[in-house]
């Protein structure tokens, strides 16, 4: 894997943080030294798994019900955190209210402001519905509107549109990787002047996805099922959305910045944290999170590597967050007086690690 | 769908400064970026397996478009698509099949074999669904990122693999994404491009918003009344320049610029005035360090739908000023149908070709110009014309627009 610095590196302004563990990454905070999510096994004692957010969206965003209604899971998670991470801004950094564009044409979006989406479901949820709806009901029947929630840049234009952000933007669907490739891209994106504001994280909503195969989600049966699987490996509900700047302004509103990343793929498990600290070279370590459900033996490699920095474990504290875990680890890291690495897996092999320090 | 707005002239807001040297400073910034080429190219679409029947159904102005056999389409009316129907070879899914074809040919023509990739060699692929519909199953979670793994698995890479998903800018932003990864040093090779297939659950997505075409798919024609559905894949092989040069390996295009942006306006009409795809064909310019003077061909969106065209125009106009109707501009999408996270990647495939072979694919079925649409768009027959620098454009759902600008070697 090689690395990619960021000088200057790019500031995180503000996070949107939405998990099981509720608003926010105090929540997850708290539960550290907890016992772990999931069934029981053997004599370890778990706490339940909590797979949803329990949190009224609409009414966190100031907004009625009827304004997210053709909206899907995914897209309101997108928007409530996008919401959040702007919300926590000064009111002269935010970018102007679509209502100063009453014709909806488009021509009066800012430029300076981008969206960078990663997820693993992303659209699927609203895949499964239509293809369900296409085979139990007449074509005329249906409605079109699903139909446009099965692209998987949905959030990505719930949130253009919604803030009217007319910068670059992508969405990556990549695996549970996806969130810190959405973050990196971001910054490179800041490096390069293409934007001055970047809106960059992932949002996973296993909810809206039942009846999709491989969702890591437990179904009807989630007793029995989840007693099956891996615990940690149990999809939940995530969407962490942080705003991603350059510049002077920047520089005076948002501590944590984006050092340097790594990406590779990575399907032996090879993955070695010396080496990744080795490529990215002196950084003021104090915390390494890795934000994804791993293999035992990769994970006890790590903690042997990281060399008595407490390792924390994501999963341990909220469940599987998907794509969303790098970004609410980022989020963690705001939280951290000095510096953290995260390391994103995904058990097809992708690996994603993100340098952040003050 | 929103009912059509009347835009007269005078109400198109002014086009935004395009400072040339502003151009230059590549968004203002002062980081140094490696080169990156296109050494490889491969292809599988309705006109066959291979870039060159893709290529020759192009020049040749050839519509591939036939009446469905894939599937039981009767329910969608009189319709007409870009299937592919070639021998059904290949690993895994249709996308991912589509895929592993298109990258084998790729490598093949760019003289790398399996076990010569470097290192640092990984993917980008752009889709819409990938392989997330797979028949009498429940979609795949995992599927949209299925494609881009098979290549992984299929190739043993170790670098970046990635997936992009944005509607049917998907291959173009692919292209911009491995680019960028090649530029910045993260990867030394890319295997790069889109691939999609066909299926009864895409067409009625489409048929539901009365995208498609019932009769003949003419871009840019007054009589133009929609789409029609393709499918296939294309890829490219982009290495860092030095090293392509080091190895002596055919250096199809430079890949100079990319730029991409939101409508911020409407989730499945464009903005009237194209002011997204505006600011992703100022961006890719400004990326490139290129002028609008320098484009001397416009590979279009052109999708054959009465938004889209006519935005399209509108933001060309735009971007080129009084130049607009002396550049060349075209759509290959009535020649192999719309082949939505592939189309961008196919047709970066034939701007590279029209550098190399200074040859400019026909728009078809254009006879009745739209008054709206009165640019060059090289209706009827190709014709012979040496490009040094073509931008290609990509609009999409959700408001989301794609540009790349490539230059010849």
């Amino acid at each position: 894997m090689k690395v990619v610095r960021f000088d200057p590196a790019p500031v995180f302004a503000g996070f949107g943080v939405l998990t099981p563990a509720g608003v926010g990454v105090a929540g997850l905070l708290a539960r550290r030294g907890e016992t772990r999510p999931g069934p029981g096994r053997g004599s370890e004692p778990r706490r339940p798994i909590e797979t949803g957010i329990a949190v009224d969206l609409p009414a966190l965003c100031g907004q009625t019900p009827l304004r997210f209604r053709r909206m899907d899971r995914f897209g309101v998670l997108g928007h409530a955190a996008a919401h959040l991470a702007l919300a926590g801004m000064p009111a002269s950094s935010r970018p102007a209210p679509p209502a100063a564009d009453p014709s909806r044409s488009g021509a009066a979006a800012d430029p300076s402001w981008g969206v960078m989406i990663g997820s693993r479901l992303a659209c699927v949820g609203s895949i499964a519905r239509h293809a369900r709806d296409l085979a139990d009901q007449p074509l005329a029947d249906l409605s079109p509107s699903v139909f446009v929630r099965t692209v998987a840049n949905a959030v990505n234009g719930d949130i253009s549109i919604g803030w009217g952000l007319g910068g670059p933007s992508e969405t990556f669907v990549t695996g549970w990787t996806a969130g810190a490739e959405a973050v990196l891209a971001a910054a490179a994106a800041l490096q390069e002047g293409r934007a001055r504001w970047i809106l960059a994280g992932a949002v996973e909503a296993p909810d809206h996805a039942r009846g999709v195969a491989g969702s890591g989600r437990p179904r009807e049966t989630a007793g029995q099922e989840a007693a099956e699987q891996e615990p940690d490996s149990i999809l939940v509900e995530g969407a962490a959305i942080a705003v991603m700047g350059r510049g002077s302004g920047a520089q005076a509103s948002g501590p944590l910045r984006l050092r340097a990343c790594l990406r590779g793929h990575d399907p032996q498990q090879r993955f070695s944290l010396t080496a990744a600290l080795d490529a990215i070279g002196p950084m003021p370590l104090g915390t390494v999170i890795v934000a994804n459900t791993i293999r035992t033996d990769l994970l006890r490699r790590i903690e042997e590597e990281a060399g008595g920095r407490p390792v924390l474990h994501l999963p341990r504290l909220v469940g599987e967050l998907g794509a969303a875990g790098a970004a609410v680890a980022a989020a963690l890291a705001q939280e951290m007086p000095e510096g953290v690495l995260v390391i994103a897996r995904d058990p097809a092999g992708g690996t994603a690690v993100l340098a952040l320090s003050r | 769908m929103r009912p059509e707005p009347s835009i007269p002239d005078s109400s198109i807001p002014r086009a935004p400064a395009i400072d040339p040297d502003a151009a230059r400073g590549a968004h203002g910034s002062d980081t140094v970026r490696r080169r990156v080429v296109v050494t490889g190219m491969g292809a599988l679409t309705a006109a066959g397996e291979g870039v060159l029947p893709f290529w020759r159904a192009c020049i040749e102005g050839r519509s591939m478009l036939a009446p469905i056999e894939g599937f039981d389409a009767r329910e969608f009316g009189p319709l007409r698509a870009g299937e592919f129907k070639g021998p059904a070879r290949g690993r895994g899914e249709r996308a991912s099949g589509f895929a592993l074809l298109a990258a084998a040919e790729a490598l093949a023509s760019a003289g790398l074999e399996r076990s010569a990739l470097p290192p640092a060699s990984g993917a980008v692929l752009g889709t819409c669904l990938g392989d997330a519909i797979a028949p009498a199953s429940p979609p795949v979670a995992g599927g949209l990122a299925a494609p881009a793994l098979s290549l992984a698995a299929a190739y043993k890479l170790s670098g970046p693999v990635s997936t992009v998903s944005v509607a049917c800018a998907s291959g173009t932003a692919a292209i911009a994404s491995a680019a960028a990864c090649i530029g910045r040093g993260e990867a030394d090779l890319m295997l790069v491009g889109g691939t999609d297939a066909l299926s009864r659950f895409v067409v009625s997505g489409f048929w539901l918003l009365r995208a498609l075409s019932p009769t003949l798919v003419r871009p840019f024609d007054q009589r133009r009344d929609g789409l029609a559905l393709g499918e296939g894949a294309g890829l490219l092989v982009l290495e860092e320049r030095d090293r392509a040069l080091r190895r002596r390996a055919p250096i199809l295009a430079e890949i100079a610029g990319s730029g991409t942006a939101g409508d911020a306006c409407h989730m499945t009409g464009p903005s009237p005035y194209g002011d997204g795809v505006l600011r992703a064909m100022t961006a890719a310019l400004a990326d490139a360090r290129r002028a609008p003077d320098d484009i001397g061909f416009i590979s279009a969106h052109g999708t054959g739908t009465r938004f889209n065209d006519r935005m399209e125009t509108v933001a060309i106009k735009r971007l080129l000023g009084p130049r607009a109707p002396l550049v060349p501009i075209d759509s290959i999408k009535p020649i192999i149908g719309h082949t939505l996270g592939a189309a961008g990647a196919l047709e970066a495939i034939a701007c590279v070709k029209i550098l190399q072979e200074g040859i400019i694919p026909p728009t078809i079925n254009l006879t009745a110009p739209d008054p709206e649409c009165d640019l060059d768009y090289v209706p009827g027959e190709a014709r012979r014309q040496q490009v040094r620098c073509a931008l290609s454009t990509s609009s999409a759902f959700a408001g989301h627009n794609a540009a790349l600008v490539l230059e010849g070697s």
